[in-house]
């Protein structure tokens, strides 16, 4: 059987690049990139952005508030670590979404991993995910460049999942395979297969040099992808293990230690787009936030509302955007967690609006398949 | 005797009735019904423009950028917002009500 705890240590920070425009299929006009960061595990949206103007917040979890945070408004701070997500909000070009979730209070892994891939109310409902679905629509062809590629960015017409690789106990190459694989299409597959074969002469050097894969790596080597013209338009960052229970940290652990590599991950990725910034929106998503209270190993468990970080040019105004709950015992979410006032689904409906120029209406309906989610986009664009 | 007081007190009672009525702006009722669909909270419904309305519907014009130069709305305006509020403007700005926003202080 699969535990929680090997599911998660099996999963490895990983980099899936996705929205290769092919030339005769990729017809939307909004030149647009979005960069999900997947934290996965669950991050603490209290200890990443603490409300420091809620007077309940000392009551309910005195130890676990970073000692200094920086104040971005009356109500809202940020942990220290936060240095270059701190100054992007400062320069309007990043914003926070707080006490946001996506629709599911089950405080399962599994299940909320699902829920924030597929987009919709249930688990394990659809085969595709949001992102996928999104390009779909958007018309946005060229997918997923991955030998397994995540639920997010699949999409009903993945024609083209593809991961250079050599064939055991063969010498010939991945483009002599693709080749073949030519040979037996017809010519607008063969058109595609040719793309693919050029870009796979490329991406040998990159399967091959051992590239590192931590975050850091990973997203210099999306920024690096994403900044060509004909780059892809999707990149999908995995950062784990936001699964600490015990001694998550305060101004020092663990979940300090990731808010930095969080902040790192996003700066490395604006150097490395360059003038592409302009045209990019990052969102982090993860599966649920954590309890209000620490446990009593100085740590926090499985909750519901948590927090989003957006960074990118296609940001005008810096805010932080909440319909803000509370934390008294009886404005908590079964007395424990932090409810979540925003479906983060707004959020993701307003990077794809912001990035791939669908109407919000489409969007709610072809997407996430929900036609009540509401429109957040002039709030976190306008 | 009892009954002397009992009947003052129902007298005084429709009294307080009729003239709260009396005092309930349909305006107000209007714009306040508007605000209950938005998370700036105007407070009970009742047609008097109170700290709340009042805190709530500023915050709202404030955010969606309708507050003339910084000066806040009153109850003298009230026939105007509400006719605003019903006009072709009332999706959008039903749609900006839907999230507070908290500006950033730190540039």
């Amino acid at each position: 059987m699969i535990t929680r705890r090997h599911f998660l240590s099996g999963t490895g920070a990983g980099l899936f690049l996705s929205g290769y425009p092919v030339h005769g299929f990729t017809k939307n006009a909004i030149d647009g990139r979005i960069i999900v960061l997947l934290l996965e595990g669950g991050m603490d949206g209290l200890l990443a952005v603490p409300p420091v103007g809620d007077d309940n917040l000392y009551k309910q979890r005195k130890d676990l508030v970073a000692s200094n945070p920086l104040k971005l408004n009356p109500l809202f701070g940020i942990h220290p670590n936060f240095k270059n997500f701190s100054q992007m909000l400062a320069g309007d070009q990043a914003s926070i979404i707080h006490a946001t979730s996506f629709p599911y209070v089950g405080r399962s892994h599994f299940e909320g991993q699902n829920v924030l891939q597929g987009g919709l109310k249930t688990p394990f409902s659809i085969k595709t995910g949001w992102l996928g679905r999104a390009m779909d629509t958007a018309q946005i062809a060229g997918k997923a460049m991955s030998l397994e590629t995540p639920l997010l960015i699949r999409g009903a017409t993945d024609f083209e999942n593809f991961y250079p690789a050599r064939i055991k106990h063969t010498r010939n190459s991945s483009s002599q395979l693709l080749d073949l694989i030519q040979s037996t299409h017809d010519l607008d597959m063969q058109k595609v297969i040719e793309k693919l074969k050029q870009r796979s002469l490329g991406m040998v050097d990159m399967n091959t040099r051992n590239l590192a894969r931590d975050p850091l790596s990973l997203a210099s080597e999306a920024g690096r992808s994403m900044r060509k013209e004909t780059g892809p338009r999707v990149a999908v960052i995995k950062i784990p293990q936001f699964d600490d229970h015990a001694e998550i940290g305060r101004d020092i652990g663990h979940h300090p230690e990731l808010f930095t590599l969080v902040d790192q991950t996003i700066a490395k990725l604006k150097d490395e787009l360059k003038e592409q910034w302009s045209n990019t929106i990052i969102l982090t998503m993860t599966e649920f936030g954590r309890t209000v209270k620490e446990n009593g190993s100085a740590g926090t468990d499985h909750g519901y509302g948590s927090v989003g970080l957006l960074a990118g040019g296609l940001i005008k105004r810096s805010s932080v955007i909440a319909n803000w709950p509370g934390l008294a015992n009886r404005e908590l979410y079964e007395r424990r967690d932090l409810y979540a006032t925003i479906d983060y689904r707004s959020v993701c409906a307003a990077c794809v609006e912001a990035a791939f120029g669908l109407d919000h209406s489409v969007i709610s309906e072809t997407v996430f398949r929900d036609k009540n989610i509401p429109r957040i986009y002039r709030h976190i664009f306008g | 005797m009892a009954d002397y007081f009992k009947n003052s007190l129902y007298s005084f009672t429709i009294f307080f009735v009729i003239a709260s009525s009396l005092h309930a702006d349909s305006d107000v009722i209007c714009i306040q019904e508007f605000l209950k669909k938005t998370v700036f909270d105007p407070g009970l419904v009742d047609g008097k423009w109170g700290r709340d309305t009042g805190v709530a519907i500023n915050s709202l014009f404030e955010q969606a950028g309708l507050n003339k130069q910084g000066q806040e709305v009153t109850v003298d305006q009230a026939n105007e917002i509400c006719t605003f509020l019903k006009s072709d403007k009332y999706r959008e700005i039903l749609e900006i009500g839907q999230f507070k926003i908290f500006s950033i202080d730190i540039k």
